[in-house]
């Protein structure tokens, strides 16, 4: 289990304010990519780095300005998604420039609108050696309301994520293993193109759910998905919040499935989630984590604020 | 629980023996495919592509009595899926220049011998100790040239235990070398490469050579079948087009299957192999557009097949009926052509349409049928598709778009069943539910949207996949998708119109850079097939003809049966269609009422003998 807490947006400024501490954090069109930024806003002189989008559309460029106005000390760096090696090299880079001295002492990582794929990267360049030092918190902002009908669209590319290409041997067939959240064309999408053998079909936990709501929908959607791909070979809960969590569920379904297969997880869910699938993938470099790209997102109405934010240490992610 | 007859699975997961009891021969619509030759085959996903290659295998020839033994198989295939999980890191495209080529090709080529290797295992009780010690000592020592570090490590064994060896070599190989371009992910130095590097000639092609040595087998070239090579970076694409332009297909035959996404054709030194120099092409989703007739008959045999080997005994119309009352009424309306085609012809009164009356009353009845549906009633709704023939010509020529709403209907029969016991056949009324359904979801994807944000820009070394991704170009899509279905559901209740029954455009003019970008991007989706046909208006020249893919029909209430006509269009038209689907359709409705005679001209059938 992972100790977390959870923070009441209203609260946010107070918990993180009043000393000096590095922000990493990604700017989206996401109102949520703004909460953080705007908790901190008071400090003087407050630092960090701030990834974007290459390519941001009307949205994001707006909060992207509104971020400068916030944090105007702190950098603002662009990425190309369609460039993931680029990605990778930039953020490796600049986080290279920063972590290596004091400031790496007292971080905020805002995990709240990085795209899963660079948040993976993320958490693997932080687990580097060279940043073996480093401490502070992770932030993860909740949504309130997420879209009702479609989030994203139109997949152009699956590919797995840089640093988590695994070990595939032609002679294994392939385990999908899917921590499904909203997106059921993301995942139809993904199975279509990776063609498994098997597949395993995570579902959030009712019990750790942020609300209801999301759950119900949660678990109406992975029926669709079985409806389009028939029996599974398996399913399971898993934690919608607690990396660490996610980690010792991924260990108990991955050990039921046959060693002879290679093993792929695609994470859809929450970032939290997502990290514990990074935990999982970086202690066992057997296992490729894919993602797919989404050509457009659902930017009117993809999520709202919602009422918290939670926080976990940051050593947490460095075991 | 009775199984679904239908369901849909992966060929590759299928053994012989599942291959060659699911498998229909449609050789006779593909003779290219088994000529000696590098092949391109082309088509969308589900239209047969792996289960075609899967049959050529030996095991699965001598299973459909194509040969009695191997040693009379007319080639000797091998299966070499590239699978997304192996070639999906994009890491992969690091190397550049020289290095990416030769490291690549390196890859490639210990695919291609590991499945090589694991067919040969399997026919290995056929292989003498003596032929499978000959060619493993043959693969170790040109592989120690190559730079490679492997010695065998077994002697005096079987030919099994020799040639797993060489497969297990071929895979350690595999992983060594793509951890070499995994490792240190974010680090800007790149190690140096000290491994070996095998190539094409001087590696895949003497090895191959020394196959036909074996006495059980052929002395015939190889056939490597790369499926799925859009899988591929566009690097290691390159790679293999540089081997299609080396024609050696004395020795090795490339048959090589893509979706439509395949980036480029150009090789390693910037040349363009093209068709017929270098290779022959085959396109599945257009191959059926033409030939409907042979595609009818290979979904009735894989159907036939499929639901005989779930113990069902009902033929393909008994399993699939239409809707009796609606041929009963299409029976009596086509009477009611007859009669009014036979007092025209009585009175001396001029004839429209076709000259013969039974292409009348094909081009007429449904239209009509639907008219009346349209009318007063507004019952437009209750237009059935059910039954096989509409089904078939629905999946606009891609298997598995039967397949899978036929899937979908067999587990919605049994699910409303209260016994899980035999079906027998799929009620009208769950064929059209299904159907409709799925006719909504294909245009779902292209759902009408405002203004996208996050536009990712283009990645000039993305596969061909990532390219199109530009937010607009999909809106521009559906809307053209739109505007389409919109006017041809208008000419098909348009009372005075000779045909009614239009389902594509042939474009007149040169299309914009952009206009060409959607109609590619269409063909990619597979919302659209595109074929060339002879123009009217210039001689000796060939206008591009795009069909909308008959999955549409239902959406936007069309018929979607047998031949059908095509309107002429200028790119001027079409791209009206981008901004407001409804101005396209007013402009093309409003040219066609001061210029009727011009429009009537526009409708062709691009199979004359349809008319004759």
């Amino acid at each position: 289990m992972t100790t977390m807490r959870s923070v009441e947006i209203g609260g946010l400024r107070r918990e993180l304010g009043g000393r000096s501490r590095f922000l990493i954090g990604r700017v989206s069109f996401e109102e949520r990519s703004l909460v953080v930024p705007v908790s901190l806003s008071n400090n003087l002189g407050q630092r960090g780095i701030i990834f974007v989008s290459s390519d941001a559309g009307e949205l994001a460029r707006q909060n992207e300005t509104k971020l400068r106005g916030l944090l105007p000390n702190a950098k603002v760096v662009a990425l190309n998604i369609c460039k993931p090696l680029d990605v990778a090299m930039n953020m490796h880079r600049e986080l290279c420039s920063v972590l290596s001295d004091e400031q790496g002492k007292d971080l905020i990582v805002d995990v709240t609108s990085f795209r899963r794929e660079e948040l993976l990267m993320l958490l693997a360049i932080l687990r580097l050696d060279k940043f073996a030092n480093i401490s502070g918190d992770i932030t993860y902002v909740g949504a309130g309301v997420m879209a009702s009908d479609w989030m994203t669209r139109n997949y152009v590319q699956h590919r797995s994520v840089i640093g988590y290409a695994g070990v595939i041997k032609p002679s294994r067939p392939t385990c999908l293993i899917m921590l499904m959240g909203f997106e059921v064309e993301r995942a139809r999408s993904i199975i279509e193109n990776y063609e498994p053998a098997k597949v395993i079909v995570g579902r959030g936990s009712q019990s750790e759910s942020i609300n209801q709501g999301l759950f119900d929908r949660n678990a109406r959607l992975v029926d669709e998905l079985r409806k389009s791909f028939g029996v599974f070979a398996g399913d399971f809960d898993f934690s919608p919040r607690d990396p660490n969590l996610v980690v010792e569920q991924l260990a108990n379904i991955i050990s039921d499935v046959d060693q002879d297969h290679n093993i792929i997880i695609a994470p859809l869910h929450t970032k939290l989630s997502t990290l514990g699938v990074g935990l999982y993938a970086q202690r066992h470099q057997g296992v490729q984590v894919c993602y797919a790209v989404a050509a457009e997102y659902n930017v009117a109405a993809y999520s709202t604020v919602g009422s918290c934010a939670y926080m976990l240490d940051l050593k947490m992610l460095l075991k | 629980m009775s199984s679904n007859p239908f369901q849909v699975f992966n060929p590759e997961q299928l053994d012989a023996a599942g291959v060659a009891r699911s498998f229909v021969d449609v050789f006779t619509d593909l003779p290219r495919l088994r000529d000696r030759a590098n092949t391109f085959i082309l088509g969308a996903r589900g239209t047969g592509k792996s289960m075609l290659l899967r049959s050529l295998e030996p095991a699965v020839m001598l299973l459909l009595n194509k040969a009695t033994s191997l040693k009379e198989l007319p080639h000797f295939a091998v299966h070499v899926p590239l699978k997304k999980a192996e070639f999906a890191p994009p890491e992969l495209q690091r190397l550049a220049g020289y290095a990416g080529v030769a490291v690549g090709e390196h890859l490639l080529v210990m695919h291609v011998v590991y499945r090589v290797s694991q067919q040969l295992v399997t026919m290995a009780d056929q292989i003498s100790a003596d032929e499978a010690r000959k060619f493993s000592e043959y693969f170790f020592n040109i592989l120690c040239y190559s730079g490679g570090e492997y010695k065998t490590k077994i002697t005096n064994s079987s030919s099994v235990e020799l040639l797993e060896e060489v497969c297990s070599v071929c895979e350690m190989e595999l992983m060594r070398v793509r951890q070499f371009y995994t490792r240190l992910p974010f680090s800007s130095e790149s190690k140096e490469y000290a491994g070996a590097l095998t190539g094409y000639i001087d590696f895949l092609v003497p090895l191959l050579s020394r196959i036909r040595k074996f006495d059980a087998l052929p002395d015939v070239p190889a056939f490597i079948m790369l499926d799925d090579a859009d899988n591929l970076p566009k690097n290691l694409q390159r790679v293999l087009n540089s081997w299609v332009s080396t024609r050696s297909t004395d020795y090795i035959c490339l048959k090589i299957t893509t979706q439509l996404g395949y980036a480029t054709y150009k090789t390693t030194d910037g040349r363009i192999v093209e068709s017929p120099h270098d290779f022959s092409e085959v396109n599945l989703s257009t191959i059926y557009t033409r030939h409907s007739d042979s595609y009818w008959d290979r979904v009735s045999e894989i159907v036939t097949k499929r639901l005989r080997n779930t113990g069902i005994a009902s033929s393909v119309h008994e399993f699939f009926p239409g809707d009796t009352g609606q041929s009963k009424r299409l029976k009596e309306i086509a009477s009611e052509i007859r009669q009014e085609r036979a007092s025209k012809e009585q009175s001396g009164e001029k004839i429209r349409g076709s000259s013969r009356i039974r292409d009348e009353v094909t081009r007429q009845a449904v239209p009509r049928l639907m008219r009346e549906l349209a009318g007063a009633s507004k019952s437009s709704h209750t237009f059935s598709y059910a039954g096989f023939d509409s089904l078939v010509d629905l999946s606009s020529g891609v298997v598995r778009w039967f397949l899978e709403p036929a899937s979908r209907m067999y587990d919605e029969v049994v699910s409303r069943r209260n016994d899980a016991g035999f079906v027998s056949s799929i009620p009208v009324s769950v064929q059209d539910a299904v159907i409709g359904e799925w006719s909504r979801e294909f245009l779902d994807h292209l759902e009408l949207r405002p203004e996208m944000e996050d536009e990712p820009s283009e990645d000039p070394e993305a596969s061909l996949h990532a390219i199109g991704h530009e937010t607009e170009l999909y809106t521009k899509l559906r809307n053209l998708i739109e505007g389409l279905g919109r006017l041809f559901r208008k000419c098909l209740l348009t009372e005075d119109k000779s045909e009614r029954r239009v389902f594509s455009f042939a474009l007149r003019d040169r299309p914009s850079v952009e206009l060409q970008r959607v109609l590619d991007l269409a063909v990619r989706l597979g919302y659209m097939q595109r074929s060339d046909i002879a123009s009217k208006e210039a001689l000796g020249g060939r206008m591009p003809r795009y069909i909308l893919a008959r999955r549409l029909g239902p959406y936007y209430r069309l018929d979607v049966s047998g031949y059908a006509a095509h309107l002429s269009m200028t790119s001027k038209h079409l791209e009206l269609s981008f901004d407001d689907p409804n101005a396209f359709v007013a402009a093309r409705l409003n040219r066609t009422s001061t210029q009727a005679d011009q429009l009537k001209l526009g409708l062709n059938y691009d199979d004359d003998d349809a008319l004759s």
